[in-house]
């Protein structure tokens, strides 16, 4: 799966500062809104359905990655990446803080194409020699590519 | 209380699922979903077909993770809170392994075999070794 078709690279931020895991769903949120896919969905509708999830178990995948991820009425899927300087609680499973995030919105018709994303960026991702080349990429357009490879 | 649930890549896990929720809600349990690339069948597939060991692992824990956001969207809409966890091992050494770390209070596996006398009997043969090595209640769905 070409998940780099996915991502755009104005959605991929590196080295940001955050606080807590409010915070991060709130700039993966941001980098969401930018793309035209959205359309009318607000931030604080996005906002409130991510951490409505959230409180539903967290969707940190252990080994520091979280994939926060929703249904929403948007025309396409739509995908952000976020590599963060500081570690950050997510409330994962294994308790680890997590570094690496991916949020994904996606339309309901498109289901079957949400769950081969989610499935395929799980699995790289927990492969630590992944994570690894992830936490020493450069530049957004590496991300992209090194993403672009499975 | 927690519930370790074993989540296989078949429409038997869809139906487990489906009893398994109502009761996590009456039982008030967060549910750890399991999903097992078994290096049994890892093996056994790639001698049968001309995929090497590696391409079928990636397959096998796709479906995997397929599976678990299936699931995880149907505890979503039940509202279970819900947990995903997958890991390529023995099966039975990795259900022991989450039992140890997690200590749920209720292990419950999908156990729909599709196949016929012989797959019954080998599934039958792991839930007995695996009901020997656990300490916690388990629920065959």
């Amino acid at each position: 799966m070409d998940i780099a078709k996915y991502l755009r690279l104005e959605s991929i931020a590196l080295d940001i500062k955050c606080k807590n895991k409010k915070g991060i769903i709130e700039k993966l949120a941001d980098l969401i809104l930018k793309d035209d896919k959205v359309g009318n969905i607000s931030k604080s509708e996005l906002l409130h359905d991510i951490l409505k999830r959230e409180e539903l178990g967290s969707t940190g995948i252990g080994e520091g990655v979280a994939l926060p991820h929703i249904h929403a009425e948007i025309s396409d899927i739509t995908m952000a990446f976020i590599r963060s300087k500081n570690k950050i609680d997510f409330d994962a499973l294994d308790n680890q803080p997590c570094q690496i995030f991916f949020m994904i919105v996606a339309p309901v018709s498109k289901n079957s194409e949400y769950l081969k994303l989610l499935a395929t960026i799980s699995r790289i991702m927990k492969k630590s020699a992944n994570r690894k080349t992830i936490l020493n990429l450069k530049t957004p357009e590496q991300v992209r590519d090194f993403l672009g490879e499975f | 209380m927690k519930i370790l649930f074993i989540v296989e890549t078949h429409q038997g896990a869809i139906k487990a699922a489906e009893q398994l929720f109502p009761l996590a809600l009456k039982m008030n349990g967060d549910i750890i979903a399991l999903n097992i690339s078994d290096i049994l069948i890892i093996k056994r597939i790639s001698q049968s077909s001309d995929k090497s060991e590696s391409e079928i692992a990636i397959e096998m824990e796709e479906d995997g993770w397929k599976y678990l956001y299936y699931i995880e969207e149907m505890a979503k809409n039940f509202g279970v809170k819900i947990f995903l966890e997958q890991e390529e091992g023995y099966f039975e050494s990795v259900i022991s392994k989450y039992v140890d770390k997690f200590q749920p209070g209720l292990l419950a596996i999908s156990c729909r075999v599709s196949g016929g006398t012989s797959e019954i009997k080998n599934m039958a043969k792991i839930i007995e070794s695996i009901r020997n090595n656990i300490k916690c209640p388990m629920l065959l769905l």
